[in-house]
């Protein structure tokens, strides 16, 4: 049959051949592809330099939420002592940021990979075991799905009681069946293919087959869900802090924070309350840029 | 048709039955409890409020005696309330919410539609870079960021709108938009990316052969195609925006349903929580099932089975 190609369309076998030629592996192409992304590498320092604030703050910064109120120095504006100001206990807020980037990226990080295992592991027998597990399984995930998260999340906390802790396990909860969803139709997908017959064939236990053959090609895509998942964390765990169910003070976790300060903010103290807020968006943008980036990278065929 | 939607429906009641099973003790097995105070009250004025409320009664009784109730559409007394039902509380908060709901889906659509629109057409140009940055941006924005900002300018700053509170249409406008740009930011991606696929196409090239003004072409022919995902996306995002205004209704003080929410997950306010669960579990179930429906009446290619 022949079909015309529409001269809109661009070709993009040149590209595919250019990286099969230099012999690089899928995944060091995927890698090149998104170093090569100035917004992706943008997104990536800003997750470094997060990460680094998370690491190295308790190591070189000792800080005791407990005692650092200093009443005389209520809601200061940015001075020298205090370059990001001070809140409405007289706290200093750069020192409050830098150490709430453990707790809010803690909380982001922590929920996300709780879930991953969780989910990976539910999605991988649903989709390998089949029949009933399936059933069962999807059926639950599909009760928790038709809530939306944030209400979701409300609602477990109401449930198990406000606190650190348990935001981390309602916002967990609340991804949990997008990573089932994902890697069952992923495994659906590759349980069918000739690399899976063939290992049967040649007497692999179906534990060796999930985890050797079948789970390592559904890291792609649970890759970029990671990414965006992280950054709908954070969002997340600040909105759980910033209605006073997460972080209790005198925790800096970011979204407490905001909570604590927004009323100071009307009146003019915008430093108590803007610096917190940054925090959350460029943290959040980073791993959105990078989530994005990743995306493309990975699966080509996506590009736009 | 019509049996699609008797299926459905009645495939709503085991649903309905675990969600409400499940909170039920998920809910009474966690520690602590609606009187719970810091100062303990006597004895025996614990001993009547719990009597009045069933709470000294076994689990199990407590249990039936609540699924009997919701059977009946009836979601308890609010125990932070005293003279309240759960019922009456929802009925004052949901019209608010509802209201802020749809303003706030209108801001979405429009102003998300129309940036897409413009961004798919005019392809890597400076305007498609801006808006998209623009967009980004507005995902990674929470509301509880962008509200008292809007606020601080548009109130505060402008005196141009009230700074709180609920009752002329002028109070609405603050809380919608802050609610909507993260949607209205989502549909623009969404939109963008279904106007850049249907552009290309073949019936595109012939209505503009045909010499139809560009403004037809675009809204009469591409358009139809190009919001499909966003169709797609509309039932979780309505739902989202329903409930999400929760934050929202916080900032701005607006007595809707999400304020009792939050006020009965910080109190354990069980009956409270359990009732907004049940409402919106019930709501959300209708509203997807609409959605199926207006799926399958747009695109024909879509058979309700």
């Amino acid at each position: 049959m022949q079909r015309s190609i529409p001269a809109s369309s661009t070709i993009e076998l040149p590209v595919a051949a250019r990286i099969g030629a230099r012999g690089r592996s899928p995944l060091e192409a995927a890698w090149h592809r998104l170093l090569a992304n100035r917004v992706a590498r943008g997104g990536l320092v800003i997750i470094v330099v997060f990460t680094l604030m998370a690491a190295l703050s308790p190591v070189f910064l000792p800080y005791n939420p407990n005692v650092d109120s200093d009443l005389i120095a209520r809601l200061k504006p940015p001075n020298w002592s205090h370059p990001f100001g001070t809140d409405a206990l007289g706290r200093d807020i750069l020192m409050r940021i830098l150490h709430g980037a453990r707790v809010s990226l803690g909380l982001g990080v922590g929920s996300v990979l709780l879930a991953a295992a969780v989910g990976t592991l539910l999605g991988l027998l649903a989709g390998y075991v089949g029949r009933r597990t399936d059933l069962c399984l999807m059926f639950c995930m599909d009760i928790l799905l038709a809530f939306p998260a944030t209400l979701l999340a409300i609602a477990i906390v109401a449930m198990i009681g406000p606190g650190l802790r348990n935001s981390l396990i309602a916002i967990s909860v609340v991804s949990i069946p997008f990573y089932a969803r994902i890697t069952r139709g992923e495994v659906l997908a590759l349980k069918e293919r000739e690399f899976v017959t063939a290992a049967r064939g040649l007497g692999g236990s179906a534990r060796r087959i999930l985890l050797w053959h079948i789970f390592p090609n559904t890291l792609p895509p649970l890759t970029v869900q990671t990414t965006l998942a992280v950054a709908f964390a954070i969002l997340e765990a600040a909105a759980l802090g910033f209605l006073g169910l997460g972080a209790q003070p005198p925790i800096p976790e970011w979204g407490a924070m905001l909570a604590d300060s927004y009323k100071f903010f009307t009146s003019g103290a915008w430093w108590a309350f803007f610096f917190p807020g940054a925090a959350i968006m460029l943290s959040v943008l980073g791993f959105n840029l990078v989530g994005d980036a990743l995306r493309d990278a990975l699966d080509p065929r996506l590009r736009t | 048709m019509l049996g699609y939607i008797l299926r459905r429906l009645a495939g709503f009641l085991p649903v309905l039955f675990v969600i409400v099973s499940l909170s039920f003790f998920m809910m009474r097995l966690a520690p602590g409890g609606p009187f719970d105070q810091e100062r303990a009250l006597p004895d025996q004025v614990r001993a009547n409020i719990e009597a009045r409320y069933h709470l000294d009664e076994p689990l199990w009784r407590q249990y039936l005696r609540y699924l009997g109730e919701v059977a009946q559409g009836d979601l308890g007394p609010s125990f932070r309330y005293p003279d309240r039902s759960v019922n009456e509380l929802l009925g004052l908060g949901f019209p608010v919410s509802l209201t802020l709901g749809l303003c706030a889906l209108a801001v979405a659509l429009a102003l998300g539609g129309t940036a897409g629109i413009l961004a798919g057409l005019r392809r890597n140009s400076v305007l498609d870079y801006l808006t998209m940055s623009v967009a980004l941006g507005g995902v990674s924005v929470p509301n509880f960021v962008l509200g008292p900002i809007l606020m601080l300018v548009f109130a505060l700053g402008l005196h141009w709108l009230p700074v709180a509170g609920w009752g002329t249409w002028r109070h609405l406008i603050l809380p919608a938009v802050t609610l909507g740009t993260f949607y209205a930011a989502y549909v623009a991606r969404l939109t963008r990316a279904g106007m850049l696929e249907v552009i290309g196409q073949d019936f595109i090239r012939t209505a503009r052969a045909k010499g139809l003004r560009e403004a037809v072409v675009v809204l009469r022919h591409a358009l139809p195609g190009a919001i499909l995902p966003v169709i797609t996306y509309l039932g979780p995002a309505s739902a989202a925006i329903l409930t999400g205004s929760v934050v929202v209704e916080t900032i701005f003080s607006i007595p809707g349903i999400g304020r009792y929410f939050v006020g009965g997950a910080l109190n354990r306010d069980y009956t409270m929580v359990l009732g907004t669960v049940v409402f919106y579990s019930v709501l959300l179930l209708f509203f997807n099932l609409i959605v199926d429906i207006l799926y399958a009446y747009l695109d024909p290619r879509v058979q309700v089975r």
